[in-house]
Order: C-alpha cells, then structure tokens, then sequence
C-alpha cells in the first residue's frame, strides 16, 4: 500500500473513531439525563454504573446490529468485508448477545430500589442475565480460534492486574487514612466491569486489531 | 517475528479469507500474523507450512543470533 493511500486510510479510521466517539458521548448524556429523572439516583455511583452498563449495551447491539445486517455492519466495524461478518456470525452473535446482558446487568443493578419485594425481582432478573451470560460466551468459545483465546488471556490478565492496582491501592490508601471514602459494591462491581472494559480495547490494540483494515 | 506469510499466500493467489478458511482460523488472526502483531502457535505454523509446502524457517523468520545471544 502507498503512503497516500496509508494516509487516506488513516483518516478515514480517524474521522469514523472521532464520530464513534462523539455519539457515544451524547447517547450517554442524553440516556443518564434521562434515566437520572426516571431512576432518581442518590448516588453518583449510581450513574456510574448506569453509564458503563450503556457502554456494553451499546457496543454488544452495534455488533448485534452489524451480524444480523453483514452489508451494514461492514461499514462500521472493523472488517474487510460483509462475507467476514456472516464467517463470524456464530461467534460475534453469542458475544453481542453476552455483552447487551453485561450492560442490562449494570443498568439494573444501578437502577435497583431497596425493599425485600423488589429486590426479590431484582435479584431473579439479575440472575437470569447472570446466567444468559454464561451461557452466551460459551457458545461464542466454542467458535473461538487461537487468536481469540490469545485476546481473552491477555485481557484476562490486563484486567486482574488493573483491579488489583485500582482497588488493591484504593483500600491500602483508605487503610492509612488517605482515602476517606471507601468504594460501595455498585462502584466495585460497576469498577472490574469498567477495567475489563478498557482491558479489552487494550488487549486488541496492542494485537493491531483497532488499526482500520 | 518476520514472516513470509503474505507473500506465499499471495503466491498461491489466496485471499485472506481464503487462507483461514484452509486453516479454521479467523480472517483476524491471518491479518494479525502478516502484519507482525501475533505469532502463530506451533501447530499453526506447521498447518501454514505444510500448506504452502515450504519448511518452517522459510515462512518464519527468527533474527536470533546464536554468537551474540541476541
């Protein structure tokens, strides 16, 4: 490829990463100014939570969209073409499915009241996307191939460590007296989530998998 | 690593896809072998090898220098 081409491509991945992000960030506005009335946080933990569990929603129906529509799916994900979506519909059908069910999670999660009989409710939802997610990334591994694993391994790792440096040196900060406020279990269950996350996106890119095909 | 893996693949006029689908492996992990960003297992290797009919070290290069260690 010739560099004037390199540059086109670079780009083009340039203006599709800052648009991605552009309206992920008002999509995430505009959802937490609206759940923010609906749901009536008291906590901005509680937010917290809510708009990570709209990152994953949002990211597990963008490829969820893009495997049920290869054609127009192959403009915004990172593929050659629409014949590779439909090669991995399997896999990245199941992982949409998993990631939608991790966002639903979080967003119930942030959006739970207290009292014995709603959270009775809470808890049976919580469970059924629990196990929907379980169940769903199995049958996405059964489709893996070594790179994936590879991916899962590093992200894995990247993931165990940032939590252990993120919480681990939180609560040894709170111990000595440095940090007052200590992290609440939505904040620390919204916190690995978040970590694991960025993890990801981590783990891809250092494998070239977010450069532009 | 250095790998020649584009360059037999394309000498046997295959796309990428083409080639994984030879190999059961994903698009995403051919791309991610030619452009250096993941080095294959062993049995892959020896898969690709045997694929294109050409020993290991010619597909894959290793710049290690037995002297130097380096």
């Amino acid at each position: 490829m010739n560099s004037a081409a390199q540059k086109s491509k670079t780009g083009s991945m340039l203006v599709r990463l800052l648009a991605g992000a552009i309206f992920g960030v008002a999509a995430a506005i505009a959802f937490l100014t609206g759940a923010k009335h609906l749901f009536d946080f008291h906590d901005p933990v509680e937010m917290f939570a809510m708009g990570v569990g709209l990152s994953y929603a949002l990211i597990g129906l963008m490829v969820g969209v893009g495997v049920v529509s290869p054609s127009a799916g192959s403009r915004y994900l990172n593929v050659e073409n629409r014949e590779e979506l439909v090669e991995d519909r399997a896999k990245l059908g199941n992982s949409a499915i998993a990631c939608v069910l991790i966002g639903v999670f979080l967003i119930l999660l942030a959006a739970a009241t207290e009292g014995p009989a709603g959270n009775l409710l809470m808890l049976l939802l919580l469970l059924g996307c629990a196990v929907g997610v379980i169940a769903f990334s199995m049958a996405a591994r059964k489709h893996n191939d070594e790179l994936t694993r590879q991916l899962g391994l590093e992200a894995a790792a990247l993931t165990l460590w940032f939590s252990v440096l993120l919480f681990g040196g939180w609560a040894a900060l709170n111990l000595l007296g440095y940090a007052t406020v200590w992290v609440s279990p939505l904040g620390f269950v919204a916190g690995i989530a978040l970590v694991q996350l960025a993890a990801i996106f981590i783990a891809c890119g250092r494998r070239g998998l977010l450069l532009r095909r | 690593m250095e790998n020649r893996v584009k360059h037999w693949r394309e000498a046997q006029g295959w796309s990428q896809g083409e080639l994984a689908r030879r190999l059961g492996v994903s698009r995403q992990t051919i791309n991610a072998v030619e452009t250096d960003k993941y080095d294959p297992s062993l049995p892959l290797a020896l898969r690709m090898a045997k694929l294109f009919a050409v020993p290991v070290d010619r597909l894959f290069i290793d710049h290690w220098d037995l002297e130097s260690g380096k």
